[in-house]
């Protein structure tokens, strides 16, 4: 086995570093911490966090590269399997390998599409042939199915509700020994906020804590969202062990593994484009709005004459030539991955460089206002530097626009995807993603029954996605935004 | 005031010659035009003479900026950037892969283009704005929350799905209009009623709660308390005095992209299979018709130009503080 | 008289959350001024708006009644209540800039409140239009109609605001700090407006603010607010005579006033608690120095003291009235005199010399964006000032002066001119060479809230200049040198982990005074240091300044328009109108032998607590644009005394004494 870090892999690393590191900043800061706060006040905040970090769990599990180790050697050397896996791969292997013929609907038995059967009496006949692996373990699906699959996805569910709550009470019990440190506790009632009620528990045991929590808001949203994830969770992974849950598609890929697999293709989309657009925004933003003068004006320049072209044209443009770039120096690729992995970055960076103009310009409008602050004044008295003064001053006083604008860019980019890669400006066709799936799934429109559990897994997993996200963003807004917030009012 | 616009209109000039200069290297310097040839003609059995032939029918067999060999003027006409992409600021695009006149096609092309994308933009933003002025009488009650929640819902949902979804309900389902399609003259409604319909939902949510916003941040203000202060009814303040306001902001939003609709829709365009702008970029992205892509995008900008100049004479009419001054 | 408004119990919360206006009573007479005076949130402006039932979203009436004319208006439907509102009842606010809606002509505006009360025909609304803006006292009343309300000055908007008040003929007119945001001598023509418009329509008025000088030229009958509470109401003659609330006492202590001489103010510690920290007991408690343990458990009732007179105090309940009295309201005179009096004690070289100095803003015309005039903010502006002494600079908004203060710090670049500090010119020195001389001039901003970076903590912000000017060898010096400085300012060490926003108004102009010392400046430029401030807070600043310049030797540019802060803290004092500096003295030879038409008009135009009577001298229009001066003597369109010689020649300086100098036709040898 050899791991192997793709372009995008290692952006994901750089980007959880950066996350890691931020979040022990702010953990040191409390005034860092308080709208983080708030947003754990809110309960649609909170369980969208929750959904979400589930995405992201599937997406890290799907970083995680590696290329399998041949059994044949070449004098002696380790031959690796041309094809790139990655952990989430190992764990979904059943899903994976549990390929049949083509299309079936999702939890059948039997195949989409009519066959000519031979009998075991020699007989031909044309009929709906049995899948290799949806149901194989019935006699008699036609009358056992129904039953069968309510058995495999309560037991399932049961399951899941098992795990959810021995996960519960392991966070809650970690949770519970975990004092709050006395600066929070301190602002917090400065702040004139309660303290969660667990919090004075004491060590007098849990049980009386669990039903004291129940009155706190989000934690009685995040304690219920966890138990119905779990049971869904456990219904549907114990029912694709034996069934098709979302059918498969045309070459027989399970679609559930396919949505799966989407997912992270969507945050790397989310993501990545915006770490690789935020230093130019941010630094031409602020340079702009501070420098003013001919800063100012050829950096308004460039990102008029960059707005001014619409931005999937200007997209549509840039991946074309891309494309040809890729096509013309296929050399450059050990593996098709690795082909589909740098037209990916390629994507991301395209639509990074298409949408920093927005961001570039509100910093600068901030930056305009921040710069007639009298703080700033102050240091320029001291004679403190420029390149200082936009570190210390601006930047930590525009750092809530751009992380608003980062959670609310997110979730229009995973739509963009699906979009551009309709369009055919989008992903390698070979990439996984919700793109290439509705794509795929689009031509199948026509047929009769239609075929629309590719289609509605899809859009369903990317709803699922987006609507956390958005709300999770407004959560973010809400905490972060200066106008929302005064937490001290000069009047 | 006079003086400010025709500012704004020389800004332009530069503006263009940067988007002109942008795709010359995007289209000719990022990729030579041996690389194009070689895409086109597929990248295996390819020979150097078939190169120097795509070269020749298209036009791109000159030098890129400066011919040395050629005589004066000519030196710097008598090239790819000049032919192709200086000509562009006279709206001569040239010709697509398969020998049409670009500039000629473009014209045909914008009447079923606007046919859809008019219709949209206008009905969308009477019902956003009415949606959004709903939301604000009835702020922070059931029905404003169950109006953010249901924006927030809409705006989750890829495009795609509005559009598959529709034309399955309405066409396949209950045969209300043909799947897609287009006709000349009156025979036209048939077939743009469905688009025009998905274009409006598609953007209900993003569109009505960013109008609520605007709403909401105007009513905060201090001169709607005046005006309630004077005893207008909710509704009078609503119409008469934040209305009125919200315009400015509106208009900054919206005025720009109304130059734009004459590029039609990508999507719609090509699913409902209107022969407009926007299905005739698409077949173009598809058929990696670089000469309609690069005059496509050239157009794009300048009607985003025209539309930022619309955007500043619109300011003129609803706000006096820049008419007057 | 009758009772028009009786206000009773009233008790207005946020919702779930604490009370804003707690148990109120009071009543107003037909044709009365009932003032409502008390620091900024205190209650005042909800006390307001719960009588309009113009609350914000989130705060609501809980309990109470209010009666205006027999009428319940707590239990009126909506529908009956708009037609008080505007009607019966009508409502100025504080910035009349935000107040109008900006894309309305004004006549739009108050034919709106006409139509909506009376039934008028259109000719008719506009005619009735006309004369209320004449009754305002807008000029070219017709013509105004037409103009939007960015077209006005402030005064002129605030006048506006009147007009539609009185468009519904009410009875009661809520003014909520009507002359907060203009200056002194656009208050007084407001005042004057609000005074004259009472007598005309016999309305009566309840006046919100918190300048006791407002009061005292307006009020009849007066309430004190602190923190929620009606603490003490009076008459005005009552209450100036013998404030007896604690809190009253010590508001008047704390205007600072010449007379004191160089004895520290008598400030009240701490600021008004915030919402959700409201104590137990009484609520001044905290910060009251004759409370004892009854105050610190027990909400104090309301007592009544003599007719007209009543207190919230536990010092006159149940028989302590007499154990009080014969005190001395001047508590100030409680306060340990200080060692010397900074005034005359500086030394003779002079720290810091301008002379013609100008900050010329181009403005910007046509396609080409060609240079086409000039906004002159400052135009050949001279002064000294040296070492120990304090120079205030003394104008209204829109004068130059704090583009004055700038450009000596070069955070501006002058025009031209020369700004010599200890004999170095800065004027067009390099960014390296500014620095070697910038730890001597250093500035205290306006607005405490903005000039301190939200994302730092104290400990930072006071280093950052140390730092930039390298002033201390190492972190640990730097160290000492902070603890040093929050000393002085008399802010508690432990405060140099904290970050800004944790900290009152008055806590955070003590910082920025202390970020301000950390580099051994020898000159402040204090840039209206207080008019943010609430009074109280206000005479703890002014005492803070006063005494570290005794300690330090320091020099003040102090720039203010506030001239009762002038007559306490500065020796010199220069006048500035439009750019430039008409009248220049010792502060006895400017304030009390002012000779400039426009010093003297300013003077008078400050209401006094004490009645003390000058000349009213009323100011007529507003100070013209500096982009466009009047030729001559830029003050020759406002002045009495103006003559052929004052519309064609800028006059120049005439010494009355060595001290004392004024750019005035009227003692010029041309006259």
């Amino acid at each position: 086995m050899m791991p192997v870090i793709l372009w995008t892999d290692a952006l994901i690393f750089l980007l959880i570093a950066v996350g890691l590191t931020s979040a022990w900043w702010i953990r040191q800061r409390p005034h860092l911490m308080l709208p983080w706060q708030r947003v754990a006040k809110s309960s649609v905040g909170m369980v969208s966090l929750l959904v979400l970090s589930l995405f992201v769990l599937v997406g890290l599990l799907d970083t995680l590269h590696y290329r399998v180790a041949l059994p044949e050697k070449n004098n002696g050397q380790t031959v690796y399997s041309p094809e790139v896996l990655s952990a989430f791969d190992a764990l979904a292997s059943g899903l994976r390998s549990r390929t049949e013929k083509t299309y079936s609907a999702p939890l059948a038995a039997y195949l989409y599409a009519k066959e000519s059967l031979e009998t075991p009496d020699g007989k031909v006949l044309r009929d709906y042939p049995r899948l290799k692996f949806g149901g194989a373990h019935l006699g008699d699906p036609q009358h056992e199915l129904v039953g069968d699959v309510v058995k495999w996805a309560l037991m399932g569910a049961l399951g899941g509700l098992l795990v959810g709550a021995v996960v519960i009470t392991v966070i809650l019990v970690s949770f519970r020994r975990k004092p709050e440190s006395s600066d929070v506790k301190e602002l917090r009632s400065r702040q004139g906020e309660d303290v969660v009620p667990l919090r004075r528990a004491g060590l007098r045991g849990w049980i009386p804590a669990l039903a004291g929590m129940t009155s706190a808001g989000p934690l009685r949203a995040l304690l219920i969202a966890t138990l119905i994830i779990a049971a869904l969770i456990g219904a549907v992974a114990n029912l694709s062990t034996a069934y098709h849950v979302l059918g498969t598609d045309k070459v027989g890929q399970d679609v559930l593994y396919l949505s799966l697999k989407s997912i992270r293709t969507g945050l790397v989309i989310g993501t990545v484009t915006t770490l690789v657009m935020l230093p130019f925004a941010l630094l031409f933003g602020i340079a702009a709005g501070y420098l003013r003068g001919w800063v100012d004006d050829a950096i308004q320049y460039v990102y008029t004459v960059l707005s001014s072209i619409p931005s999937v044209l200007l997209i549509a443009a840039a991946v074309l030539m891309m494309q040809v770039v890729i096509e013309m120096h296929g050399d450059w690729f050990q593996t098709s991955a690795a082909r589909a992995d740098v037209r990916l970055l390629a994507l991301c960076m395209i639509l990074g460089v298409t949408s920093w103009t927005g961001l570039c310009r509100l910093l600068r409008g901030e930056t305009l206002k921040l710069r007639e602050q009298e703080y700033i004044q102050a240091a320029q008295a001291f004679g403190v530097s420029s390149f200082r003064i936009l570190t210390r001053h601006i930047v930590p006083n525009v750092m809530h626009i751009v992380l608003i604008s980062v959670v609310m860019d997110f979730s229009a980019l995973v739509l963009a995807e699906a979009v551009l890669s309709y369009v055919g400006v989008g992903v390698d066709p070979t990439t996984i993603s919700f793109g290439t799936m509705i794509n795929a799934a689009r031509l199948e429109m026509g047929r009769d029954p239609m075929v629309w559990w590719a289609l509605a897994a899809a859009f369903s997993f990317m709803l699922v996605l987006v609507l956390a996200a958005n709300l999770f963003a407004d959560a973010v807004r809400d905490a972060f935004d200066p106008r929302l917030n005064r937490t001290e009012g000069a009047k | 005031m006079i003086a400010y616009l025709l500012r704004r209109i020389l800004y332009a000039i530069p503006i263009l010659i940067g988007v002109n200069l942008l795709t010359f290297a995007l289209f000719f310097v990022v990729n030579t035009p041996d690389d194009m040839a070689r895409m086109q003609l597929g990248i295996k059995r390819v020979t150097p003479e078939a190169i120097a032939k795509w070269k020749q029918q298209h036009g791109y067999d000159k030098p890129l900026l400066f011919d040395a060999r050629a005589e004066g003027a000519s030196k710097l006409t008598d090239t790819i950037f000049f032919e192709k992409s200086a000509s562009m600021f006279v709206f001569d695009f040239g010709y697509s892969d398969d020998g049409r006149n670009i500039a000629r096609e473009i014209q045909t092309r914008m009447m079923p283009s606007l046919a859809i994308a008019l219709p949209t933009f206008f009905v969308g933003l009477f019902i956003y704005i009415t949606f959004a002025l709903l939301m604000t009488l009835f702020r922070a009650t059931a029905l404003d929350i169950a109006g953010v929640a249901l924006c927030v819902l809409l705006m989750s949902v890829s495009g795609l799905f509005y559009i598959i979804g529709g034309q399955f309900v309405a066409s396949k389902l209950w045969h209300w209009v043909p799947i897609s399609g287009y006709a000349g003259g009156m025979d036209s409604i048939k077939f743009v009623v469905l688009p025009i319909l998905i274009g409006v939902i598609g953007s209900v949510g993003a569109s009505s709660r960013w109008y609520r916003t605007i709403f909401l941040e105007e009513i905060g203000k201090d001169y709607v308390r005046t005006a309630r202060a004077k005893g207008l009814s909710e509704l009078r303040v609503l119409f008469r005095h934040v209305l009125k306001n919200a315009m400015i902001p509106i208009l900054t939003g919206v005025v720009v992209v109304i130059p734009l609709l004459f590029m039609g829709s990508l999507l719609t365009e090509s699913f409902f299979g209107i022969p407009g702008l926007g299905s005739y970029t698409i077949d173009a992205i598809n058929a990696q018709d670089f000469g309609v892509v690069r005059a496509m995008v050239f157009l794009g900008s300048v009607l985003y130009i025209a539309g930022l100049i619309l955007t500043d004479i619109s300011y003129t009419i609803v706000d006096p503080r820049v008419r007057l001054q | 008289m009758t009772e028009l408004l009786k206000v009773s119990s009233l008790v207005t919360r946020l919702n779930n959350g604490p009370r804003i206006v707690d148990d109120i009573s009071f009543s107003i007479k037909q044709g009365e001024t009932f003032a409502l005076l008390g620091e900024s949130g205190c209650g005042k402006s909800m006390t307001a708006l719960s009588l309009m039932r113009l609350l914000p979203g989130g705060i609501h009436i809980e309990s109470g009644t209010v009666q205006l004319d027999e009428a319940d208006i707590l239990a009126l439907p909506e529908r009956i209540m708009r037609e008080v509102r505007g009607g019966k009842m009508a409502m100025i606010f504080q910035e009349p800039g935000l107040s109008l809606n900006p894309v309305m002509t004004v006549g739009d505006q108050i034919a709106e409140a006409l139509e909506l009360h009376h039934e008028l025909h259109d000719a008719a609304v506009r005619a009735r239009c006309v004369e209320l803006l004449d009754q305002v006292g807008i000029p070219d009343a017709a013509r105004r109609l037409n103009e939007y309300p960015f077209q006005l000055s402030g005064g002129m908007k605030q006048r506006v605001m009147i007009a539609m008040a009185l468009a519904g003929e009410p009875k009661l007119l809520i003014a909520d700090e009507p002359t907060t945001a203009l200056d002194v001598t656009i208050q007084a023509q407001v005042l004057q407006l609000l005074r004259d418009t009472q007598a005309q329509t016999g309305m009566a008025l309840l006046l919100i603010t918190h300048d006791l000088g407002v009061v005292s030229e307006m009020a009849h009958q007066v309430a004190v607010m602190y923190a929620g509470h009606i603490v003490e109401q009076a008459t005005r003659e009552q209450l100036f005579a013998s404030p007896a609330h604690p809190y009253t006492q010590k508001l008047f202590a704390a205007l600072p006033d010449a007379a004191l001489g160089g004895q520290p103010l008598a400030a009240i510690p701490g600021s008004v608690p915030p919402l959700h920290d409201i104590p137990k007991g009484c609520r001044f408690a905290p910060r009251c120095d004759k409370a004892w343990a009854l105050c610190h458990e027990q909400a104090p009732e309301w007592t009544k003291l003599a007719e007209g007179q009543g207190v919230r105090c536990h010092l006159y309940g149940e028989g302590r009235w007499e154990k009080r009295e014969g005190e001395a309201i001047l508590s100030r005179a409680d306060a340990p005199p200080s060692p010397a009096s900074g005034r005359g004690a500086g030394g003779e070289d002079k720290l810091l010399q301008v002379s013609d100095l100008k900050v010329h803003f181009p403005i910007r015309k046509g396609i080409l964006q060609r240079t086409a005039g000039h906004v002159k903010a400052v135009d050949g502006l001279s002064l000294e000032i040296q070492q120990g002494r304090t120079l205030a600079l003394v104008g209204e908004s829109g004068c130059g002066k704090t583009t004055v203060g700038k450009a000596l710090l070069q955070l501006i670049r002058p025009t031209a001119g020369s700004v010599c500090y200890a004999g170095n010119n800065l004027v067009g020195l390099d960014a390296q060479q500014l620095r070697e001389q910038r730890a001597g001039m250093q500035m205290v901003f306006q607005d405490p809230y903005a000039s301190l970076n939200p994302k730092m903590r104290v400990a930072e912000i006071l280093q950052e200049g140390m730092d930039a000017l390298a002033i201390g060898n190492n972190g640990a010096e730097r160290q000492r040198r902070i603890d040093e400085l929050l000393d002085q300012v008399g802010l508690a060490q432990a405060a140099k982990w904290r970050y800004p926003h944790e900290f009152s108004g008055g806590q955070r102009q003590r910082i920025a005074i202390a970020r301000a010392l950390a580099v051994n400046p020898k000159l402040l430029i204090c840039d209206e240091p207080t008019s943010a401030l609430d009074v109280s807070v206000q005479a703890q600043i002014l005492n803070l300044l006063k005494s570290l310049q005794q300690e330090l030797r320091l020099s003040y540019l102090f720039i203010t328009h506030n001239l009762a802060v002038v007559e306490y803290l500065a020796h010199e004092v220069c006048v500035m109108y439009l750019g430039r500096i008409v009248e220049r003295g010792t502060a006895a030879d400017v304030l009390h032998n002012a000779q400039h038409p426009y010093t003297r008009a300013l003077l008078s135009a400050v209401p006094r607590i004490d009645g003390r009577g000058m000349e009213v001298i009323r100011l007529a229009g507003d100070m013209p644009s500096p982009a466009n001066p009047p030729q001559g003597c830029h003050f020759h369109p406002r002045c009495v005394h103006a003559d052929a010689v004052c519309r064609s020649v800028y006059p120049a300086a005439t010494n009355s004494s060595t001290t004392h100098a004024v750019h005035c036709h009227l003692y010029g040898g041309e006259r």
